[in-house]
């Protein structure tokens, strides 16, 4: 006959040795994925935008010769 | 060692702050390898799996260690964690083996399952319990085999304690039903 206790006499072996080792290689595998997505769709479009700007701003000022002095005071 | 002197919940606490898997982090996985991967082996039933499974824990655990509200005492969270990213795994691997099955089954072997009374004398208590569903299986091993109180189990599972009692309950008596021939009363 069976009893559920009988659960607990299965033997666990001890964990693998490089079971540290293989979570921190899979963690960083995954942190440089995540690194990767942020600069892709984050940092980059911030600094493409950020470039823009200017840029956009000295064709303008190529074309009508006018250069917008707008001082935004705080 | 570093955090030695530091409890659980401060180490969990200062690695919210780490940007990186810094020396908090490292602690933590030290102190909870043995366990982590003693449930891991215990619910995924080989070292193959229990060692993905453990591995994954440890990853959640990072990416999710600012969700860690200090409620409950971080060994019952990092429990809670490994129980549900070895369900996941598990029902994973059982709709992947589901999908192969589908195919190579022949209409002879499709008849063996209902012929569980007859086959029941050769089963052991593991494959018993693949019997029952993920949840069941992983309450009675957690309760029997490791010994959880239900006030752990019913935080691990996110239950109420009686309703914990009552699944642990209707899973035994699921199992005296279907091999009565193996249980005692």
């Amino acid at each position: 006959m069976m009893q559920f206790d009988q659960l607990a006499a299965t033997e666990i072996p001890p964990p693998p040795e490089n079971l540290n080792e293989a979570v921190h290689q899979r963690l960083n595998r995954i942190l440089v994925v995540l690194h990767l997505c942020d600069l892709f769709l984050r940092a980059l479009p911030a600094v493409a935008l950020m470039f823009t700007q200017p840029v956009l701003a000295f064709f303008k000022y190529s074309v009508t010769g006018r250069f917008d002095l707008k001082i935004r005071r705080r | 060692m570093y955090g030695t002197g530091r409890t659980d919940e401060q180490l969990a606490v200062e690695s919210a702050r780490e940007d990186s898997d810094g020396p908090a982090f490292r602690a933590l996985v030290q102190r909870y390898q043995e366990k982590v991967w003693q449930i891991c082996f215990r619910l995924m039933g080989n070292a193959e799996d229990a060692s993905d499974a453990a591995q994954e824990v440890f990853v959640r655990l990072f990416l999710h260690r600012g969700r860690y509200e200090g409620k409950s005492k971080y060994s019952t969270w990092v429990y809670g964690v490994a129980l549900r990213t070895c369900l996941t795994l598990r029902r994973s691997r059982s709709r992947r083996q589901a999908r192969v099955k589908t195919v190579e089954t022949t209409p002879e072997m499709a008849r063996q399952p209902a012929d569980v009374e007859q086959t029941s004398l050769r089963l052991d208590l593991a494959q018993m319990l693949e019997t029952l569903s993920e949840e069941e299986r992983a309450l009675l091993i957690l309760k029997y085999a490791e010994g959880y109180g239900y006030d752990e189990l019913a935080e691990m599972f996110g239950l109420s304690v009686s309703a914990c009692k009552m699944r642990v309950s209707r899973a035994r008596e699921k199992l005296k039903q279907r091999y009565p021939k193996n249980f005692a009363d």
